[in-house]
């Protein structure tokens, strides 16, 4: 399996040179970076180019790079508070990087070559934006709308550019890092309006394992006991 | 003569027809939709946003839950990206333990759409009948993870436990009497392994039960022969996959053509249409 994903990826370096920014194999898998502004020029070789035949687009996802590497769950000490890390506010600092926040990830099947490549282009931009590729795939359609919906990426030349999982008149993005786990909103109904009204969350984070008490009059006193128990 | 326009017609968010929360915005010509703008985001639940703040061992839960027909193999392909991700493999054991549970969650998925699809389009008895054997299904789950849907129980490296040799027996009670409780019970007097062997030689039989409730069945084949055909093109531009794909005459199931677990030394045959309806 390694041996075909090498020499497709040799080949994609041979076939593209410099449009692409950097191609490897990682666990199997052949992944190829390229600047915004030759991928449509590259997704239609792939699809069109009977060396390549992707004629599947199965996914595409943003990617929201701004706490890459920041590992909350690494630790030396004992926390006390449970598994609280990864919930808290600290986690929305916005690590310097090089890379751009965000990027567009492109999951391509060759059904005719029985082989897979991800494709991903970082959207340097502010709103990031990258083209569109619905006229290459139409699968593309919806998984665009997802992305704009969630990760606030606009996508050139989108039919139909609209939200499409989030709540009629929605603001914000809900998957950047920045946006809270809780929301920003609440839905609910009002007995004396007679009607459904939007109020600020009430909600609070949830730890999702008890904080952790080692020093607690009757755990030692538990403990004592039964350390005599085993004596 | 007055002007002919399409209706413009709302449906949902909650209707009786709607597996759960839809609104579809159809723009009708008759009994005919012409246009349609789903607003599919009303059951989502963003476990991505979930996902990120928890250690990865207690997502495999939340797997069961994004398609609730299909609950282990959700788990699979998350703790199987795990495994890839930590370049470990699970024993051999847990593998075909997992592949055989894979293989009883397509079942219990098949026959959920039979039997929803049959009620659906206004053929009621089928639903009985698939739920009927969807019981036994779950029984299997409920042996092995203590529930009936959201098993919970695999995990990265393995499974949560191994299989049980027992399976668990029916009590009598005001409604069922101790006749009635001895005749479900006796194919769970052995392990579970045996009941799945129990279950795999009854279930032919049943599939010939549903065979004549649909096959040739007139207003069946009215309300679904050439209805929605989707042409190969076509599949490979909406990104089908499964069932879906072969539906359209590809011949394409990851078992076959990417194996993963112990798929490659099984031997099984896939059926592949032709019509795409």
């Amino acid at each position: 399996m390694t041996d075909r994903m090498e020499e497709l990826a040799a080949r994609l370096k041979e076939r593209f040179k410099d449009q692409l920014s950097q191609c490897f194999v990682q666990r199997d898998e052949v992944t190829a970076e390229l600047p915004a502004g030759h991928l449509r020029e590259i997704c239609k070789a792939l699809r069109g180019e009977p060396e390549f035949a992707f004629e599947e687009l199965m996914d595409l996802c943003g990617v929201d790079y701004s706490t890459y590497g920041q590992a909350d769950w690494q630790t030396e000490a004992a926390s006390n508070l449970g598994f609280s890390r990864g919930v808290g506010q600290a986690v929305y600092s916005r690590v310097p990087q090089e890379r751009p926040r965000f990027a567009v990830v492109y999951h391509l099947l060759s059904i005719q070559h029985n082989r897979r490549l991800r494709l991903r282009v970082y959207a340097p931009e502010d709103p990031p934006r990258v083209d569109s590729v619905v006229d290459i795939w139409a699968s593309a359609n919806w998984f665009e709308r997802e992305a704009f919906d969630l990760f606030g990426i606009l996508f050139d030349g989108h039919p139909d550019l609209r939200r499409i999982l989030t709540d009629y008149g929605f603001i914000g993005h809900p998957f950047r890092k920045d946006f809270p786990l809780e929301g920003n909103v609440e839905v609910r109904y009002d007995p004396e309006k007679g009607r459904v009204v939007y109020q600020p969350v009430t909600i609070e984070n949830r730890v999702l394992v008890p904080r952790v008490i080692r020093r607690d009059e009757r755990s030692s006193q538990l403990s004592e006991a039964g350390e005599k128990g085993h004596a | 003569m007055p002007e002919i326009r399409n209706m413009t017609l709302n449906f949902g968010p909650q209707h009786p027809a709607a597996h759960g929360v839809l609104r579809l915005i159809l723009e009708m010509d008759g009994e005919v939709i012409e246009r349609a703008d789903p607003h599919i985001g009303l059951l989502h639940r963003a476990t991505e946003k979930l996902a990120e703040s928890k250690p990865y061992n207690q997502s495999i839960g939340y797997m069961d839950r994004l398609d609730y027909v299909s609950m282990m193999c959700n788990e699979h392909a998350y703790v199987l990206a795990i495994e890839r991700l930590l370049g470990i493999a699970p024993p051999i054991r847990a593998q075909y333990i997992r592949v055989m549970y894979d293989e009883i969650t397509r079942i219990l998925n098949h026959l959920l759409w039979l039997g929803c699809h049959g009620l659906d389009i206004g053929a009621m008895t089928m639903f009985i009948y698939c739920f009927r054997e969807r019981e036994d299904l779950m029984d299997c789950y409920e042996a092995v993870s203590g529930a009936r849907m959201h098993a919970t129980y695999y995990r990265p490296g393995g499974v949560y436990r191994d299989l049980p040799d027992t399976m668990p027996q029916y009590q009598p009670s005001k409604w069922h009497s101790q006749k009635e409780v001895d005749r479900t019970n006796e194919a769970r007097q052995g392990s579970l392994l045996d009941f799945i062997d129990d279950f795999v030689t009854r279930f032919p039989t049943y599939v010939d039960e549903y065979e004549t409730l649909l096959t040739d069945n007139r207003i069946w084949k009215q309300r679904t022969v050439g209805i929605a055909v989707v042409s190969p093109e076509r599949a490979l531009q909406l990104g089908f996959s499964g069932p879906m794909i072969r539906g359209s005459g590809i011949a394409w199931d990851l078992r076959k053509k990417q194996p993963y677990e112990v798929y490659d030394h099984l031997d099984f045959d896939i059926p592949v249409g032709v019509n795409g309806d």
